[in-house]
């Protein structure tokens, strides 16, 4: 299988930065997440990429979020914001090797982040044998974002307004007769 | 009477057509009373014949544009029909030799790799020409037991397909068949199948039986059935072989990984100069079908019976928006065979459904007084002796109707579409069935509803089809109207 891997990966043109490389990528990004992203012009601001992703995973997408979430860290590695949101979308997924192994790169590509207590915090309790967790750093608070324990690295909102507005709509499109 | 490689081959022409005919016509006569390695011998250089000739014709078939449309639809059926007749030939070429001493085993297995090629390609080209024979499973089940009995299932041979040398074992062409046949029947397009079937001659070494279930997601092949892959261990006695799917899960992700680098996989032959959406809507299917989506633990709503009775079906945004209206259109009539709660199965003639493809949005008036429910055709097959089979996808809770609404954009113009509100009363899985002109735009939209003015952003996509896409939205803010 490894061989078979390898060879997959052998068969791509010489130059990875081609024109025609960044034209295949960004027709992909633009199929893939239609609506989201035209190109991967439209991942350069990370917020938008993480808000999109909260968005696929709430709706059970955990793929593609993750996909968005990753070309987005492949685009710009030293952004902290996106490895930490798929830091934390790895963990809601369970997803033990995926977690290790993005850890170990954040940390490759972050020396000496703020982020790594959090990080070191979540790792031993999804993988408590994996020995790239042992700092047991003391956290300053129990949890920070809305969803108890964690840290709430894919911005889920504080408030419930844009729900209110959400629910609001539903109820005057479900039940008003058509108007413009 | 053997083909002659001088023959000028491209079946564009109908004289290089009738001159192939003519030579497998030939063959077919002479085949009881030609000694059995003379006969292996013609159906190699016939095969040799036929891959030649449609190299060029193939290629033209799947670049949009090309071709008129009754050249399309001819060469699609005249390509079919080659290889289904090869196809028939090679097996009974297949068994007379492996009956006959003087015949070598490699002889033998060659043709059966040749044969097992064309079964595959026959199944293929069902998506352009419709399914006018039917499957033949105990005898591609028969042909795999053969080489099982000569051990030689493993072994690697060179064959040329479309013009390019390639390595496979038998065991690999037979379950390239059992997989295209999986989704000759669902839904891909013809485009698209292209683009599997090219990964699925990269992935060769992939393809590879156990003879026994030892744990792990599986598709299996029940030799002494009348069907394709199932999934899971077999439960009842009977010989069947087990093809695991996490190698091959891995190996669509390394498709993925490719896709990043900006390089599609593989980066020439046919496959490579497919749109990039034949490619991504292949890698979802698979990606259905590696994680076990069909298998019997895997949810299905059960289907009823429907007994008749006629339903409008409106085809594209625009009927569907008229229905809505107070003026009602003119909607064709189609009979669906069966129901359940996700989709509808219906079964029509080729003049009904001509403007209907894999990804057309329908409306389907489910309750004559009701708002038609929204669907996405997801299977379109011809089957023998029966007519198409159009599968439907509900896109809509029939409980909660569907409306028409304007959306207005900065510049004021307004866009009219479908809302398509979710069963959910918090509203996040409402929708807006738009044109994908709208997606590109990263517009800020308002609508008026009750006594508000909301503001509202397309932000995801929740379905996508031919020219449209099912997207949900965001709630900007609401002011007062």
């Amino acid at each position: 299988m490894e061989k078979l891997l390898a060879a997959a990966a052998k068969t791509r043109p010489a130059d990875p930065r081609s024109r025609e490389a960044a034209r295949v990528r960004d027709r992909y990004i633009a199929v893939r997440f239609e609506g989201i992203a035209r190109s991967s012009a439209d991942l350069s601001d990370p917020e938008r990429v993480i808000k999109a992703a909260r968005l696929q995973f709430e709706e059970g997408h955990p793929e593609a979020a993750l996909e968005l979430i990753e070309l987005a860290v492949e685009q710009d590695r030293s952004e902290p914001s996106l490895w930490l949101a798929e830091l934390e979308l790895a963990f809601l997924l369970r997803m033990r090797r995926h977690f290790i192994e993005t850890a170990r790169a954040f940390r490759e590509a972050h020396p000496g982040t703020d982020a790594w207590t959090e990080i070191d915090r979540l790792g031993r309790a999804l993988a408590p044998d994996e020995p790239t967790f042992r700092e047991r750093g003391k956290r300053a608070h129990d949890h920070y974002g809305p969803w108890p324990h964690l840290p709430n690295w894919i911005g889920a909102p504080w408030d419930l307004t844009s729900e209110v507005l959400g629910a609001d709509f539903h109820a005057a499109m479900t039940q008003g007769a058509p108007q413009r | 009477m053997s083909p002659s490689r001088d023959l000028a081959i491209a079946f564009d022409k109908s004289a290089c057509r009738k001159d192939y005919e003519q030579a497998f016509a030939k063959l077919l006569v002479a085949m009881p009373r030609m000694p059995r390695r003379e006969l292996a011998e013609h159906f190699i250089a016939l095969e040799a014949l036929l891959d030649d000739g449609m190299v060029e014709v193939k290629t033209a078939m799947l670049t949009e544009g090309l071709l008129s449309p009754r050249d399309y639809q001819l060469l699609g059926h005249w390509i079919y029909r080659q290889h289904h007749n090869l196809m028939r030939l090679g097996a009974k070429a297949v068994h007379a030799c492996a009956a006959d001493s003087k015949v070598d085993t490699a002889r033998t297995m060659r043709l059966l790799a040749l044969t097992f090629l064309h079964v595959g390609d026959s199944v293929k080209w069902e998506l352009m020409a419709g399914r006018h024979y039917p499957r033949d499973y105990p005898a591609l089940h028969g042909l795999m037991k053969l080489a099982i009995a000569k051990r030689r299932q493993g072994e690697r041979g060179e064959l040329v397909v479309d013009g390019m040398r390639r390595e496979a074992t038998l065991e690999q062409l037979y379950l390239r068949t059992l997989l295209l046949d999986r989704f000759a029947s669902g839904p891909l397009t013809s485009e698209e199948i292209e683009v599997l079937d090219a990964w699925l001659w990269e992935w060769g070494d992939a393809l590879r039986f156990e003879a026994r279930h030892e744990g792990g997601l599986v598709m299996r092949a029940d030799l002494d059935a009348n069907g394709g892959l199932a999934f899971g261990p077999r439960n009842a006695p009977g010989v069947s072989l087990y093809l695991h799917l996490e190698p091959l899960e891995d190996l669509r992700r390394a498709v993925i990984n490719e896709l990043h680098r900006g390089h599609v996989v593989p980066h020439v032959g046919r496959a490579a100069s497919m749109p990039i959406q034949a490619h991504v809507a292949v890698l979802l299917q698979l990606r259905k079908l590696f994680s076990g989506a069909g298998s019997p633990e895997s949810p299905r709503a059960p289907r009823r019976g429907m007994l008749g009775d006629k339903m409008e079906v409106l085809v594209g945004a625009q009927e569907i928006l008229a229905a809505l209206g107070p003026r009602k259109p003119e909607a064709r009539r189609l009979t669906p065979r069966n129901a359940s709660a996700t989709g509808y199965l219906f079964v029509t003639s080729d003049k009904a459904t001509e403007d209907i493809a894999v990804g057309t949005l329908l409306g389907l008036r489910v309750d004559p007084r009701e708002p038609p429910v929204l669907g996405r055709v997801v299977r379109r097959v011809h089957e023998v002796d029966d007519g198409w089979h159009l599968g439907v996808e509900v896109l809509s809770d029939p409980s909660v109707p569907i409306r028409a609404a304007s959306l207005e954009s900065d510049g004021g113009k307004s866009h009219d579409l479908v809302f398509v509100p979710g069963s959910d009363r918090s509203g996040r899985f409402d929708s807006f069935a738009v044109d994908y002109g709208l997606l590109g735009r990263h517009e800020r939209y308002r609508l008026r509803a009750g006594a508000a003015v909301y503001s509202l952003a397309l932000n995801r996509v929740r379905r996508r089809g031919r020219d449209w896409a099912l997207a949900g939205f965001e709630i900007l803010e609401a002011a007062t109207a």
